[in-house]
């Protein structure tokens, strides 16, 4: 027996708007998209029963919901901003340069990277997500964490890898 | 140089990792500068205050969440067809009366009349 869709919302809610936020949402975004990616889930759940996959299904909902929303904006000619008002002062810096350097990444690379430290996914479960095998999830993982570390240490004085 | 902290990444990670190179690496100063570096990055990715409105999360909260299936609407139908029963019933009895006794609805025809006269046919009883 599955969670009840209150579960399921209260349980993940904040995982699936921090994912959306740091793929380069607005909030305002973000949370129109959260709320389709609760819609579409909420509707599925009856044909879903496997408590422990939960997360990753729900972030490949958001991942591809992320993808058509990126598509649709693009092609009605529009940016895609990120909103950091709602952040306390410091953590609108940290964020502001978190989303630079998150911006210089390959798009897969940044994904396959939020899945792991935003969502906690494992690399079988990302890999399965992003349709990648868990080598190349590992690859692109340290991959993203070294530019990283480039972007956002070296600024601060610190000697890159 | 990166590949060679690959192991450093996959230790974060909760991956199984080859003990002996994690151990090659962490014996150098910059496989250490590596970790450490590693893990403020992840500091700050994880560092996000960010949550959605309260106001958002509880409309969308009452939107998802199905309405608790009371007894309102099953009672309301049923009353709704003993109504409709009853009006049904009443309706066609109306009609089959009125079908039977054409003409139920005015008094009968007089076919004749009897006159009683007093001190003739009937009288006082005392």
């Amino acid at each position: 027996m599955g969670r009840s869709p209150s579960e399921l919302f209260d349980r993940y809610h904040r995982t699936v708007f921090r994912y959306l936020c740091r793929l380069g949402s607005r909030r305002d975004v973000a949370e129109d998209l959260t709320q389709d990616v609760f819609v579409r889930a909420i509707q599925a759940l009856g044909s879903y029963r496997d408590e422990e996959r939960e997360l990753p299904w729900l972030m490949r909902i958001a991942r591809n919901r992320w993808i058509d929303h990126i598509r649709s904006a693009s092609t009605r000619g529009q940016s895609v901003e990120v909103d950091e008002t709602g952040s306390a002062p410091p953590q609108q810096l940290i964020n502001l340069g978190l989303r630079e350097a998150l911006g210089t990444l390959d798009a897969l690379d940044r994904d396959v990277f939020l899945l792991r430290e935003v969502a906690g996914l494992g690399y079988i479960e990302i890999a399965e997500v992003c349709s990648l095998t868990p080598d190349a999830v590992r690859s692109r993982i340290h991959r993203a964490r070294c530019a990283l570390r480039l972007q956002l240490l070296c600024p601060m004085g610190r000697s890159p890898v | 140089m990166n590949d060679v902290f690959e192991v450093l990444s996959a230790l974060l990670d909760g991956e199984d990792v080859d003990i002996e190179r994690l151990m090659g690496v962490l014996a150098t100063a910059d496989g250490r500068d590596a970790l450490a570096d590693f893990l403020r990055t992840r500091q700050v990715v994880r560092a996000d205050d960010a949550d959605p409105h309260p106001e958002f999360v509880a409309r969308l909260r009452s939107s998802l969440v199905p309405r608790r299936p009371g007894l309102v609407r099953p009672a309301l139908a049923a009353a709704a067809v003993l109504v409709l029963a009853f009006l049904g019933g009443w309706w066609m009895g109306v009609h089959r009366d009125a079908a039977r006794a054409p003409g139920a609805a005015s008094p009968p025809a007089v076919t004749r009349t009897l006159t009683f006269e007093r001190n003739v046919d009937w009288h006082d009883v005392p």
